[in-house]
């Protein structure tokens, strides 16, 4: 059994969220930063969907009852292990009885935590992940606990892999479908605008501040996915991420393909970035 | 559906279908029953769709050639053509209770529309309303048929917290919020059902391709229903339509 101590931001738990209920309204979840979370699973040679943790900037405080194999992986800052320093991406054994502690990240946003053969949770419509009000609660709180699979022995020869922790300011996208919908000057805008991201950011959708007048519009109620870009009329962009509601109004200008969500999620309030048009 | 859908790819591994974008009960009927073919003649391809009033989504299984897929859905949905009739479909009776206390925007409808609260609520209640789709919040559903003298436009500034079972009114839809959430619909009675139960297998209870009735009751009715469904003892009422 691990308990947390503290939660630190926002720790809560994902897999790669639930499928086949979008016609009924309800959103994926999952994880962000997809990427982050299968190479924690890559790196503990579990099922690619196995449930990890996921902070937000700042991650949680666990003690340890039972001796387990983690990995760190995404956003990561200093993490000690009963006070001794530990790396990211990996593998760590963790002693029973013992204590970690994740600081503060660098770089990134989201962090991952991997577990040997996953965290063992009660599946609600085929996804361990955290979303309110289908999960009792949002995220995990202090003093919770939770189990894993079973920690059976792995080769301790595992290296680590080599990640970059590249910034990237481009953020690549296709045309989504409404594009055209849009003046030649606001097209102009969208593709060339160094845009802010806004601090109200979270797992549902990306603001981006910009100065510029740009000009969107309304749809019919129509299906969006996490990935699509809207604009709304008043020129405000929003990013639709893993959380997103599974239909919307706005016009849907842009649309991000999978590895351009998992980097976009990586990207802090305050922190600029730019579309790059990829052809569809 | 006489007119072959726009098709393009989704993002990664999916594909939207797009029909003319208006408003119109046909086409949105149809879409709906476009989606079921979808989802059965190439369910060997698909995850999951999910539909508004004019498209689909459909999501692909992994590996699945996108383009491929593509050229096939224009092949099958090029000229669709469906019986509607020949659909069985089902009426959920909703109890609604039309007052102040659950309706804080029913007064100032009343006032502008110059009607009676009496009208409104029968206006409103006299009404099959077609389930077009699900979306928005979980189990939400989108609903045609208001009736025009009662349409009012989405309010400027949103409520913080609309609770669950709350009946709103947005501009020419009116719908049911299925949980707590910020909204900007005007808020006219409250069902004291619950449409949306995580605590269910089947969490959502409503389904696209059904019809809605909104039945007036009192709050005597409200708080004695509102009691059953707490105590699990309640099902809600369906009739089939003829």
């Amino acid at each position: 059994m691990i308990k947390v101590i503290s939660t630190g931001l926002h720790t809560s738990i994902q897999d790669f969220g639930r499928f086949g209920f979008r016609d009924q309204g309800i959103p994926v979840s999952g994880a962000m930063d997809h990427q982050s979370m299968e190479m924690a699973n890559h790196i503990l040679e579990n099922d690619p969907n196995a449930p990890v943790l996921e902070y937000v900037l700042k991650g949680p405080e666990l003690f340890f009852d039972q001796n387990t194999y983690i990995v760190l992986t995404g956003a990561v800052g200093e993490c000690t292990l009963d006070g001794n320093k530990i790396g990211p991406y990996k593998r760590v054994f963790v002693r029973k009885n013992s204590v970690l502690k994740i600081g503060h990240a660098r770089k990134g946003m989201y962090g991952y935590i991997g577990f040997r053969n996953g965290i063992k949770m009660k599946k609600i419509l085929n996804s361990a992940s955290h979303y309110s009000p289908l999960t009792p609660d949002f995220a995990l709180k202090n003093g919770d606990t939770f189990k894993t699979g079973k920690q059976d022995k792995l080769p301790s020869t595992f290296t680590k892999i080599g990640y970059a922790e590249k910034e990237e300011k481009k953020i690549p996208a296709f045309k989504g479908p409404e594009f055209y919908f849009l003046s030649e000057s606001s097209r102009e805008k969208i593709l060339h605008t160094e845009f802010i991201v806004d601090k109200s950011s979270n797992r549902m959708s990306l603001q981006l501040n910009h100065g510029e007048s740009i000009e969107g519009g309304e749809i019919v109620t129509s299906p969006v996915r996490p990935g699509t870009v809207q604009v709304s009329p008043s020129g405000k962009i929003m990013v639709l991420m893993r959380d997103a509601q599974t239909t919307g109004g706005y016009s849907r200008v842009l649309k991000l393909p999978d590895e351009s969500i998992n980097k976009i999620a990586q990207k802090r309030p305050g922190q600029k970035l730019q579309f790059d048009l990829l052809n569809n | 559906m006489s007119s072959a859908p726009k098709i393009y790819p989704f993002g990664t591994s999916a594909i939207l279908l797009s029909w003319e974008h208006n408003i119109d009960e046909n086409t949105s009927w149809c879409v709906r029953l476009a989606n079921d073919f979808i989802k059965n003649e190439f369910a060997d391809y698909i995850t999951e769709t999910n539909y508004g009033f004019n498209e689909i989504a459909v999501y692909l299984k992994e590996k699945v050639n996108v383009q491929r897929l593509m050229e096939q859905l224009a092949v099958k949905t090029e000229r669709l053509t469906f019986d509607k009739k020949s659909f069985p479909t089902q009426i959920y009776d909703i109890p609604v209770c039309y007052n102040e206390n659950f309706g804080p925007d029913l007064k100032r409808l009343c006032e502008q529309k110059e009607i009676t609260r009496e009208k409104f609520r029968e206006l409103h209640s006299d009404v099959l309303y077609p389930i077009f789709f699900l979306g928005f919040l979980p189990g939400f559903p989108y609903l045609g048929g208001l009736n025009p003298k009662i349409a009012f436009p989405r309010k400027k500034t949103p409520s913080k917290k609309v609770p669950a079972g709350a009946v709103g009114i947005a501009g020419k839809q009116t719908g049911i919020y299925t949980i707590d959430s910020p909204g900007g619909w005007n808020i006219i009675g409250r069902t004291p059902l619950k449409l949306f139960d995580a605590k269910k297998k089947n969490p959502v209870v409503l389904r696209a391709g059904n019809y809605i009735r909104f039945r007036p009751i009192e709050l005597e009715e409200y708080h004695s229903i509102e009691k059953r469904v707490k105590n699990g003892n309640y099902s809600i009422e369906k009739k089939t339509k003829k």
